[in-house]
């Protein structure tokens, strides 16, 4: 079976997503036509030893590399985006990342791809000022072409096997780079080496701002980010499951200089991250029995272990973190890049 | 084991799409959306539609006369 | 102009049928719920009026632990092997 399609006028623009629309394909932006020789460019640049890429729920079709490489040219990647992307697409692929379950969900989870490494520079992926915002091909482009093999490939379309009731903007790409850190990155703590180029996905809502620029003091900073977190709107609350603390790197700095490591700060925030009983309806609370959680005291935990808040540094100058709690049923799942 | 799914109508779009992908032809029930954060009164109605629902159903399968 | 079909890629494959209750099953009809509100309440009410008006039973009701993710297929298989027939609520 053929994957070419013969398609009329495709070099002119407005033609081109006139046609797209006509068939459900994209995100509604403008895309690049996915040309013979446009994917082929992609395929070319390819490293040896590529992820096995399975069946994409809910459709239940596995893509090829040629399909892949097609999303990759639509979302505007470069050759070099694409190991990237497989890599991204092989990590939500994981058992544990529950890929169907967060696409079909009425929840705004988008897929989150965070990138360490060297590959952040060589992509110039941008782990500094607005690396969650506008302005940066790389991670405008590798979260987009994620989304649109899920979208494409996977089916995943909103309103009909995307069932999410508000969506987020998450969902259009949803990519940044992790920044120098004042401890061990992320990845490498995950088990990878500092020179290695590292993927880690995660069904998460977009970043929820932790804004502190009165506190001078690691234990204070970490006051409002628990109070930040102590929300019961999220699926965290009940579902459980990973969640990732984001800190900028003056509050990062502050917390270092302070003494604190990554491990005491998640621990900290797990006994003071607490939502209190009062906050949480009758009915919320009857929901959240029936899925076996029960306030600890006369407050709930966000999620069911210290483990589950991961955490990383991004950003540039300023006073902001950000908390990006996810679907809950979800992993924070890890890759190597190829 | 022979099914019928009981499906809000928000949803049926995605169960329809979900069976043509596995090239399944579920027995569907249909009630209106949603049934979570109801009244007692408004469960009830959602309750008679897919009772009245599962037992055409299985009247159809032959299970009930 | 010839492109690349997005949405190209390698069918799934047919659906894989779950076991088949044995002749001597222990119950007649199983309720399975997502775990959202309400449907466990639906189910629970179809079992009962199954029993009461048309005598259909005895009836079980399941629920997946979360509806945040898919059913275990070993909780499909027990079933299918105890219900001849399955009521499922989906997609709330």
């Amino acid at each position: 079976m053929t994957d070419v399609l013969d398609l009329p006028d495709v070099d002119d623009a407005w033609a081109w997503t006139a046609a797209c629309e006509e068939r459900g394909w994209g995100d509604g932006l403008p895309t690049v036509p996915p040309t013979e020789e446009r994917v082929a460019a992609m395929l070319a640049a390819l490293p040896p030893d590529l992820p096995h890429l399975g069946p994409l729920p809910p459709r239940g079709v596995t893509p090829t590399l040629r399909s892949v490489a097609a999303n990759a040219v639509m979302a505007g990647c470069r050759p070099a985006d694409l190991p990237v992307v497989l890599a991204a697409l092989d990590a939500v692929q994981d058992e544990a990342y529950n890929l169907h379950g967060t696409l079909a969900t009425t929840h705004p989870c988008a897929p989150m791809v965070l990138v360490s490494g060297p590959v952040c520079d060589a992509l110039g992926i941008n782990a500094g000022g607005n690396c969650l915002g506008q302005g940066t091909r790389a991670n405008a482009v590798i979260g987009r072409a994620l989304s649109l093999v899920l979208l494409h490939v996977g089916g995943a379309r909103p309103g009909v096997l995307d069932r999410s009731t508000q969506g987020s903007p998450a969902k259009y790409t949803f990519c940044f780079g992790e920044s120098d850190s004042p401890w061990e990155s992320l990845a490498v703590r995950r088990g990878f080496g500092a020179d290695e180029g590292v993927v880690s996905v995660m069904a998460a809502e977009p970043p929820h701002n932790v804004n502190d620029h009165g506190s001078t003091t690691g234990a204070e900073i970490l006051l409002t980010v628990a109070g930040t977190m102590a929300q019961p709107g999220s699926n965290n609350v009940y579902v459980r499951g990973p969640h990732l603390l984001l800190l900028g790197p003056e509050h990062a700095a502050t917390l270092h200089r302070d003494g604190w490591t990554p491990d005491t700060i998640r621990a900290h925030l797990w006994e003071h991250a607490r939502i209190p009983v009062s906050h949480v309806s009758a009915g919320n609370r009857r929901q959240f029995v029936e899925w076996g959680v029960e306030p600890d005291g006369d407050a709930y935990t966000v999620s069911d272990a210290p483990e589950n808040l991961h955490l990383a540094v991004a950003g540039g100058a300023g006073k902001h973190s950000a908390w990006i709690p996810s679907f809950g049923g979800t992993a924070l799942v890890s890759r190597r890049v190829p | 084991m022979r099914s019928i799914l009981v499906v809000t109508s928000s949803f049926l779009p995605l169960v329809q799409a979900q069976a043509t992908a596995r090239r399944a032809e579920p027995r569907l029930v249909v009630v209106d959306h949603p049934v979570g954060g109801l009244s007692p009164d408004e469960l009830a109605g959602r309750t008679e539609t897919a009772y009245a629902g599962v037992v055409a159903e299985l009247r159809s399968m032959g299970e009930l006369s | 102009m010839r492109i690349v079909d997005p949405t190209s890629g390698t069918a799934p494959e047919d659906t894989v049928a779950v076991v088949a209750a044995a002749d001597g099953a222990a119950g007649a009809l199983c309720g399975l719920s997502n775990s959202k509100p309400g449907a466990h309440d639906i189910l629970a009410a179809i079992g009962r009026r199954l029993a009461d008006d048309h005598g259909l039973g005895p009836n079980g009701l399941e629920a997946k632990p979360s509806a945040a993710v898919g059913a275990d297929p070993a909780l499909l298989d027990h079933l299918a092997a105890q219900y001849r027939l399955a009521v499922v609520a989906i997609g709330d």
